[in-house]
């Protein structure tokens, strides 16, 4: 996985999770105006975000979210557990410390 | 209806392969107080709860642990992946291995499978929303054990952000039982 | 009802404000949490909240 991508992804969930904070925030608070300004202003952000990741790495979301090149996008790796995201390293089976 | 974003909520870095580890964190995935239990709890009693802050609250917070659920079988995952058997025998993961090889599977640290028996809606929002309290300063506590016998630091880093999760997620259940006392205590005014 | 002094209050926990003006036995509250002190996105992922005052870190045990 390049650097662009995986920078990309990176502003994504820091942009993403913003939101998610803010709105569970106003799920409780759904009158705090200044709340509701940060979240649409944010959820703007996200949107161009995700647009721009989407044009070049195909789909994030499916179900009619988002649009596919062919052949269909959706299914291809890699998918959030796999290596390319996980950074798994050649690194020796280790045992967890006793102490 | 539910829809999937193909992306963790926050980024698992898992550096080492180790069985022992997978079989005690797996504790989360499948466990009492763990991110499928919180998930359900929050999503079966959203149907009854009284206000529209309860609803969207449990709605949101159950959608939220979906992806935790997410994140800790990703981590068993990765601290499990092309493990050979020689590496499994002898740990404590072995138990898992017999029954499940390297799937994945939601049981506990002690091999018990999920189960219902996990939550509760009791057919009294006050009792519920209590029940989601308890439920998120427990496994704020089993995620403080979790980091104690932990020693990868990608793995520890995915547990605090999980940690502080539901710290947050108290409060705004805290905050959702004010508005259900409020709305309740208004009712009873003639 | 006798109202902690503010001063002796530590700074994470929000004035007596946000608690209702008449508390009632048998009861439990959770303070509201006022919106301030947003942390900067690269830090609020990485701490696991967007909110300065809900952030309660944990200090892992020594081994």
């Amino acid at each position: 996985m390049d650097m662009n991508r995986e920078q990309l992804m990176r502003k994504i969930q820091e942009v993403e999770f913003a939101v998610i904070d803010i709105n569970l925030f106003l799920d409780t608070h759904p009158t705090h105006q200044q709340a509701l300004m940060d979240f649409n202003k944010l959820t703007q952000e996200l949107m161009n975000l995700k647009m721009m990741y989407e044009r070049q790495y195909g789909p994030l979301t499916n179900f009619g979210y988002a649009p596919s090149q062919y052949p269909w996008q959706w299914i291809e790796s890699p998918w959030p557990w796999e290596d390319e995201y996980t950074c798994k390293e050649d690194m020796p089976c280790g045992f967890m410390k006793r102490s | 209806m539910w829809i999937y974003e193909k992306k963790l909520e926050y980024p698992v870095k898992v550096s080492t392969c180790n069985p022992a580890l997978a079989a005690m964190i797996i504790e989360q995935f499948g466990g009492a107080d763990g991110e499928l239990a919180a998930s359900l709890r929050y999503l079966t009693q959203r149907w009854t709860m009284p206000t529209n802050q309860a609803k969207a609250i449990l709605t949101d917070i159950g959608t939220e642990e979906l992806a935790h659920w997410e994140m800790i079988g990703t981590i068993v995952y990765q601290l499990t992946k092309d493990l050979p058997e020689s590496k499994i025998v002898g740990t404590p993961f072995e138990q898992h291995y017999v029954n499940h090889g390297l799937d994945l599977y939601p049981h506990d640290a002690s091999g018990v499978q999920f189960s219902a028996k996990y939550f509760n809606a009791k057919g009294d929002p006050i009792a519920n929303l209590h029940e989601n309290m308890a439920a998120e300063q427990k496994a704020r506590a089993t995620y403080e054990h979790l980091i104690n016998i932990s020693d990868d630091p990608g793995v520890i880093d995915a547990l605090r952000f999980l940690r502080q999760r539901e710290v947050v997620h108290f409060q705004r259940f805290g905050e959702a039982l004010r508005i259900v006392q409020e709305y309740q205590d208004s009712k009873k005014i003639f | 009802m006798n109202m902690p002094n503010p001063k002796h209050m530590p700074k994470h926990i929000p004035m007596p404000m946000y608690m209702p003006k008449d508390v009632k036995l048998a009861r439990a509250y959770v303070p509201d949490q006022p919106y301030e002190r947003l942390f900067p996105l690269n830090e609020a992922l990485m701490k696991g909240t967007l909110f300065a005052n809900l952030y309660q870190p944990y200090n892992r045990k020594n081994q």
